[in-house]
């Protein structure tokens, strides 16, 4: 029996493509999502355990040393999961996604994408069995330490560690087929593209009015094998840097994919730094004294670590990009402004990991000058990022539903953690911030209220395409208020007491910072509530029956698809799709 | 007698970098309102008619202008740089070998007798003669803090103890005074009890002497 409700989030329809990804990817991103919410409870039920920890709430009771070898474990298991188990997940499901729906077309390596699924959540399982054999050697892994906790007798042996150390070989792996599917499918076969003179190469009407017809004439579509040389600028988005002239007939692909390709190149360029660091890792089990060069080691993981910053930061970008004009009623809303970053997006991401080794004064100096630079460089891409989302807001008839706000609050978040990271692109004021508490207001800033609150409005949008159901709208709003209440006031005590002096992984905190460790444990119990409320109200919309609207709604949708016809010349119908650069 | 200059002589040290990020976050917050009350206004914009007078590339354009802004201010404060205002071959240099462990530091200072075992963990310097801090570790990576007051204030220095390699920062003390030593890289489950101190006479005539004879 169909049940009536009023109070759901109604279809705004942020007009996604007309293409229906294949079931078998429809199940495997839900799949993604239910795992990556029960990592996420986990991951923040161990960082609710580090904040008792330091808050001396008397809820565990352990001695000294116990309480600090059970708060390292915590932090290691937290950081890891959080980056794997969630933020990392979110780019997979949603790439795998993105990359069928805006591509038109089905992913190719179905079976691996499937692979990635489960070899990366075997990996957090095997992180979370090493936390619990007492693994506290930081989510980094700053080795030698893994190798020599001090007294393995009352921290963690060996045993632990190498199970830590294949977790992240696990990782690794899964990581690189993600990237190797996207790009793949980015690569191989048709893509759909548009141009200003499509009407004149493809013998329709010529597009010389620049009236609003040929407003019209601009948004046509079509599946088109580009030549190697064509298809690599217009993912990289370095057609958008073309004088007008060229930019005109160079095919441009939906801004969506770019961000998903750029995303999965970062990371395949990286990861080979997590498997060097990995490679020495395991060369030093027997003999970590006599092993050859931590320096290097700590390099190479870097190399990895700072992309995968941005893993989960890039692609939802992409999904901004896309959303952030169509709830605000845009008609062709993208303009060559949305692709010029993602050039620069790429080339920063790989340069700029040296910033987290500016305190190693053993680092050639060009090296560490570089990673000034690209720390810096970095910034301009998503200064014009963060200047076009606000450009598309300013005076526009967006709808403040879930999605945009959580769009909008992940863009501050940001961009308050871009204002923080300038401080630490400085190698000299670096000097100053490094490894105190405002390391992890900066990252949660980036991570907590930046990307996973756009991934948030990303899983409002696009849940109703995979379920034909709409969430409860009472319950998104106490998702989304408790979370940026939470998410926002962690992250900016976690600054305030780190510019104070206040050092980052201390498990006993010194007694002039007592005063914030329960304003942390309150505002990480927001979060943590929050996202229960979320998880319930994902599974109650799982587990009900559509409604009488909802089912009307999908099959209307289903049989005639938004966007104007264009024209059905040589049997193709094409529609209005407004990703074409201008 | 030259003097290391690091950000801080230049006005960029943690208080004022707090302040001036809670001024744009504040100046940011605030952005965000306002742009965001521009929806409920009833004259609309369409984006064409926003980026008529071209917004993005002029923004673009000031904040590559104030990135690079940044990046030549900042140049004098990139240690390798701070550090050339030293000429050891022209001022005395007071060099502190450093050794640090699980979990401990071992600081004795060129020239003075060696801490003896069981002793105060703790050296004496002189203000306003440059210091080498000479460090390295026999275990793991460790991180040299160095703080002015009690343990738990603001940074003045800092550096990565990188296993087997010479780790090596240059540094003036301005001020007499007691200067605490903490391990700022999480290097097993001591950690945070890894602490010294540093007392830094006042630079008069003869102060050399006496801090050798205070570690004595």
């Amino acid at each position: 029996m169909l049940v009536e409700d009023q109070n759901r989030y109604p279809q705004e329809p942020p007009q996604l493509p007309q293409y229906d990804i294949s079931p078998e990817l429809k199940k495997l991103t839900l799949m993604f999502i239910g795992v990556m919410l029960i990592n996420f409870l986990i991951a923040g039920s161990l960082a609710i355990g580090m904040r008792i920890i330091q808050t001396d709430v008397p809820v565990i009771k352990v001695d000294g040393v116990s309480q600090n070898v059970l708060f390292y474990a915590l932090l290691t298991a937290h950081g890891q999961v959080m980056f794997f188990g969630v933020v990392s997940l979110n780019t997979m499901w949603f790439g795998y996604y993105a990359m069928s729906k805006w591509g038109r077309k089905p992913l190719s390596g179905m079976r691996w994408a499937k692979a990635s699924f489960w070899t990366m959540e075997s990996a957090v399982i095997l992180i979370l069995l090493s936390g619990l054999s007492g693994f506290g050697a930081g989510w980094y892994n700053l080795m030698p330490l893994t190798f020599l906790p001090g007294r393995p007798a009352e921290s963690w042996g060996g045993v632990a560690a190498t199970a830590f150390l294949v977790a992240d070989v696990l990782v690794g792996v899964a990581l690189t087929i993600f990237c190797v599917v996207i790009l793949v499918t980015a690569l191989r076969g048709k893509l759909p593209v548009g141009t200003e003179r499509f009407g004149s190469r493809h013998e329709d009407k010529p597009t010389e009015k620049k009236d609003e017809e040929h407003e019209q004439d601009l948004e046509h579509t079509h599946m088109e094998d580009l030549p190697a040389s064509v298809r690599w600028v217009s993912l990289l988005g370095i057609n958008g840097w073309f004088t007008k002239k060229w930019r005109e007939i160079t095919p441009a692909v939906p801004i969506v994919v770019v961000a998903s390709f750029v995303t999965a190149l970062v990371q395949i360029v990286a990861n080979p730094g997590l498997f060097a660091q990995l490679a020495q890792g395991f060369a030093s089990i027997q003999n970590p004294i006599a092993a050859s060069n931590w320096l290097l080691t700590k390099d190479a993981w870097w190399f990895f670590a700072h992309p995968i910053v941005y893993f989960p930061l890039l692609i939802f970008l992409g999904a901004m990009y896309f959303f952030a004009p169509r709830y605000g009623k845009e008609k062709v809303p993208f303009n060559k402004w949305n692709y010029r970053p993602w050039p620069f997006y790429f080339i920063f991401s790989v340069l700029v990991f040296s910033h987290h080794v500016f305190m190693d004064i053993p680092n050639p100096i060009w090296l560490q000058q570089v990673a000034q630079t690209a720390s810096l460089g970095i910034v301009w891409p998503s200064s014009l990022t963060i200047f076009t989302a606000l450009l598309f807001t300013w005076r526009s008839q967006i709808s403040w539903n879930i999605t945009t706000r959580f769009f909008f609050a992940g863009i501050a978040g940001w961009a308050f953690g871009g204002f923080q990271g300038n401080q630490l692109a400085l190698w000299g004021t670096d000097v100053y911030l490094h490894n105190t508490m405002s390391l992890p207001g900066h990252i949660h800033l980036m991570l907590l209220v930046g990307p996973l609150l756009m991934a948030f409005g990303v899983l409002y949008a696009i849940l109703p395409d995979l379920t034909k159901k709409h969430l409860s709208k009472t319950l998104g709003e106490i998702h989304f208020w408790l979370t940026i209440f939470g998410g926002f006031g962690l992250a900016l005590v976690f600054t305030v007491i780190g510019t104070e002096g206040a050092i980052r992984r201390e498990a006993d905190m010194p007694a002039a910072f007592h005063w914030a460790m329960p304003w942390l444990l309150f505002f990480a119990l927001s979060v943590g509530i929050a996202q229960f409320v979320f998880v319930y109200n994902f599974i109650k919309t799982l587990r009900r029956k559509p409604t009488r609207s909802e089912v009307l709604e999908y099959d209307d949708l289903h049989n005639e698809p938004t966007g104007t016809v264009i024209s059905k010349a040589g049997g193709y119908i094409k529609r209005s799709d407004d990703w074409q650069i201008r | 007698m030259s003097m290391i200059h690091l950000a801080a002589d230049y006005g960029w040290g943690p208080s004022s970098l707090l302040l001036m990020l809670i001024i744009t976050i504040i100046v940011a917050t605030a952005g965000f309102f306002i742009v965001m009350a521009t929806t409920r206004m009833k004259r609309k914009q369409t984006f064409a008619s926003k980026t008529r007078v071209h917004p993005e590339r002029y923004w673009a354009i000031g904040v590559a202008a104030v990135l690079v802004w940044l990046w030549i201010n900042s140049y004098p404060w990139m240690p390798p740089v701070a550090f050339s205002a030293v000429n050891p071959a022209r001022e005395h240099v007071q060099t502190v070998d450093i050794t640090a462990g699980q979990w401990f530091w071992l600081m004795n200072v060129e020239g003075q007798s060696p801490l003896k075992p069981g002793t105060s963990p703790h050296i004496t310097l002189v203000a306003g003669q440059p210091v080498k801090f000479v460090a390295h570790s026999v275990d793991v990576n460790h991180g040299f803090g160095l703080m002015k007051g009690s343990t738990d204030s603001a940074m003045l220095l800092q550096m990565q103890v990188v296993p087997k390699l010479d780790n090596i920062f240059y540094y003036t003390f301005k001020e007499p005074g007691t200067y605490f030593v903490r391990c700022l890289e999480y290097c097993g489950y001591a950690h945070p009890y890894m602490t010294s101190t540093i007392t830094v006479l006042p630079a008069t005539p003869g102060a050399a002497t006496a801090a050798g004879a205070a570690a004595a």
